[in-house]
């Protein structure tokens, strides 16, 4: 059928928003006349064939007014929207579609579903190949191909969305284990190196949840090595091994209230902080168009353009890498040990206070 | 039929030799695999490098029978050698050998008995086996 472009079979919410309010046996017999006229080993089934399968599908006989009625709403009805091709042949006294393509079970689009669908992929696409492992990657590649083979852009178009999409991280291999674990409710077991202590060490892990921060995955659940809830980042944990054990699931643990109150994933300590520090003209802007955390507040707006700012949340090795990373347009007032710790980075030192 | 597969986390003293770290004992009907790290101390000075003798052997301590080399993971064998040239450099490897038995409780690692520089573990127990999925 011109105009109508169909894909992704069985999955339409078009037709199911229409069959929703379609009377549910006429839905199913449209299904049935629609199976017979593409049922390529039975070519132009007759009317009486068409009755057959419904009586045999439904266990109920049809008129066969019924079964024309059916015909032409499926022909003609356009709330229903199907619009289907279908063509009676003389010569083979039977039923046919006229585009040998055509099923109601696949997605009627319009132009503007078309462009949205297409604009869509190419945000999908950037979640498979790095971004996503395999586990997705298939269900994410299945869509794309669906909606790119059928609706190729036009030649010389170019593409107008690009995010970030950076290298492969170290671990990403075992997204796939950790994502298991977490959802079969398994515990884990890796060897764990630690950049800091250059150590390693075995870790017996009860996986909660897995967080990307920064195009970094990390891991977070249990530790029984260390008896309390603690993020891994996957770059840093060498093969893991799903065991054959009970799962622990700490009833306090709420992946939500974890990091509602922190920039990062690694917190320095337990309680909130309220932190202040001014920032240039040029970073305020900055900060202003997108703040660093949901507590941001602007304490006072100074002449030359300055601005003093204060969070109010967990202190993190993030933040402190960020107030390092814009030391030359920011400098901390409070608390002190951060200010210490990010002047003692500054100077080429660790950082400890 | 899926052979069951037991791990041990090795906690001894036993199982740290200079930079080097024996991790983990998996055993399996058809192998049995030990999990080293490797790293260059923060005090690093010079160069270094890592192989492996494809003579090494496991035995159940105070047992004669050996159990020889079948592969390695990430580690070359003499006379090939991974070179660690600045405190930066570390490694995680395997190796794996013939099935020990099911029962054996503490098993040694050996390289060259008569070269301090080698690999040599002794006695390294294997407690709380946990079966993996």
């Amino acid at each position: 059928m011109k105009g109508l472009n169909p894909i992704c079979q069985n999955t339409s919410l078009h037709y199911l928003r229409n069959a929703m309010s379609l009377n549910k046996e006429a839905s199913i017999r449209y299904k049935i006349i629609d199976s017979c006229l593409r049922n390529a080993r039975k070519p132009f089934p007759s009317m009486e064939e068409l009755m057959e399968a419904c009586t045999e599908q439904l266990g109920k006989e049809f008129s066969i007014s019924t079964l024309q009625k059916d015909i032409k709403a499926m022909k003609e009805d356009e709330a229903l929207g199907f619009l289907a091709p279908i063509k009676f042949s003389k010569s083979q006294n039977g039923y046919y579609y006229e585009d040998k393509a055509y099923s109601i079970s696949r997605i009627p689009l319009s132009q503007n579903d078309i462009e949205s669908l297409l604009a869509a992929t190419e945000l999908l696409s950037t979640f498979s190949g790095e971004r996503v492992s395999s586990h997705f990657e298939s269900a994410v590649d299945k869509i794309l191909k669906s909606v790119q083979e059928k609706y190729e852009r036009a030649p010389g178009k170019r593409s107008i969305i690009q995010l970030e999409n950076p290298p492969k991280q170290r671990g990403y291999e075992h997204f796939d284990l950790f994502f298991r674990a977490a959802k079969e409710r398994r515990p884990i077991t890796f060897v764990h190196f630690s950049y800091v202590k250059r150590k390693f060490s075995n870790v017996f892990l009860h996986v909660y949840l897995l967080k990307e921060f920064q195009n970094r995955w990390y891991v977070i659940g249990f530790s029984e090595t260390h008896q309390s809830i603690r993020t891994f980042g996957i770059d840093r944990i060498l093969d893991p091994i799903i065991l054959k054990k009970d799962f622990y699931m700490d009833p306090n643990f709420d992946p939500v209230a974890q990091f509602q109150d922190i920039f990062g994933v690694f917190p320095l300590r337990n309680k909130k902080e309220k932190i202040s520090f001014q920032v240039d003209a040029m970073l305020g802007n900055y900060m202003l168009s997108q703040p660093l955390h949901e507590s941001q507040k602007v304490l006072k707006y100074c002449q030359n353009g300055e601005l003093l700012i204060e969070l109010d949340l967990l202190p993190s090795q993030e933040l402190i890498d960020r107030f390092c990373m814009w030391s030359s347009q920011l400098s901390v007032h409070k608390p002190l040990w951060i200010k210490s710790k990010v002047e003692s980075l500054m100077k080429g030192g660790k950082g400890e206070n | 039929m899926k052979t069951k597969r037991i791990l041990y986390v090795v906690k001894s003293k036993r199982a740290e030799l200079k930079q080097i770290q024996l991790l983990r004992v998996e055993t399996a009907s058809d192998y049995t695999k030990i999990d080293f790290a490797f790293s260059n101390p923060i005090t690093y000075e010079g160069g270094s490098s890592v192989n492996i003798n494809p003579m090494v052997f496991i035995r159940e301590s105070g047992q004669t029978k050996t159990y020889p080399l079948l592969k390695t993971d990430q580690l070359p064998l003499t006379a090939n050698q991974l070179n660690f040239n600045t405190k930066q450099h570390w490694l995680f490897f395997s190796l794996y050998f013939d099935p020990i038995p099911k029962n054996a409780n503490q098993i040694d690692v050996l390289e060259d008995e008569k070269n301090q520089l080698s690999l040599n573990f002794y006695k390294i127990p294997l407690e709380e086996g946990l079966e993996i999925l």
